[in-house]
């Protein structure tokens, strides 16, 4: 059953990301309160989705909108980031980290190491990337 | 955010005045720091005691200054990684290429 669910839609601005995941952060902040690692974890996890949609999905286009969603369940929380670009085919068992020296791909393995579920959705209508980690309760 | 550099021997130290390095001021950074070295600063200490959340645009940032570093023959250290960055670094596997120098602060 939700307790909390919130669904933010933006301007996919480079400068917004930045902000949602900040008042994303103080928001998960005042909902579980004394959980800060756990809280900067799902904060930073929101950002690599975010960019993710913004630089790869979007092609950088700041003109189309991204949207996403946070849940709060008994056990679970959930982050849902949708994206309007062709999708890709994901397997999360693949996850691995790039050569140690690149300076890029990071982003979904860092996701894949903090959260407890990953999984990615194609559909006709949008696309979604889900994750969700165990709450401490 | 401001960028501020200080000369101390061989090594340069950039200090990064903002508590966040991410998707929006990581290139910004990585430019800073690849202009040093095209400069001949190729010995890099960036002093992290301000920042305590780093992604993965910043973390590349850095790997980046450091691959260009050590093409010069140089090198690039991280100093007073807070808590969350220092977890970065080892989630990432990146403490096993970068020399951080000193303890974290918390």
């Amino acid at each position: 059953m939700e307790k909390f669910k919130i669904d933010v839609s933006f301007s996919g601005k480079l400068e917004n990301i930045r902000i949602v995941s900040i008042g994303a952060h103080d928001l998960l902040q005042q909902l579980l309160p004394n959980q800060e690692r756990f809280v900067q974890d799902v904060e930073l996890c929101l950002t690599e989705g975010l960019s993710n949609v913004l630089f790869h999905a979007h092609q950088n286009d700041s003109k189309k909108k991204i949207r996403f969603q946070i849940i709060i369940e008994e056990e679970y929380l959930t982050i849902r980031i949708f994206d309007s670009g062709p999708g890709f085919l994901f397997d999360p068992k693949t996850i691995r980290l790039p050569e140690i020296g690149q300076s890029r791909g990071r982003g979904l393995f860092i996701i894949s190491q903090l959260m407890d579920e990953v999984q990615y959705r194609m559909n006709r209508k949008a696309n979604y990337l889900q994750i969700k980690k165990h709450l401490n309760n | 955010m401001e960028l501020s550099t200080e000369k101390q021997g061989v090594y340069t130290t950039v200090s990064i005045d903002d508590n966040r390095i991410d998707v929006q001021n990581a290139t910004q950074i990585r430019t800073y720091l690849l202009n040093l070295i095209a400069e001949g600063n190729q010995n890099i200490v960036v002093d992290l005691r301000h920042v305590t959340f780093i992604d993965s645009s910043g973390l590349g940032a850095l790997v980046y200054a450091l691959r260009e570093a050590k093409m010069n023959g140089g090198d690039v250290k991280v100093s007073h990684l807070k808590s969350q960055v220092q977890s970065m670094f080892k989630v990432t596997r990146l403490n096993k290429i970068f020399n951080i120098i000193d303890l974290p602060e918390d």
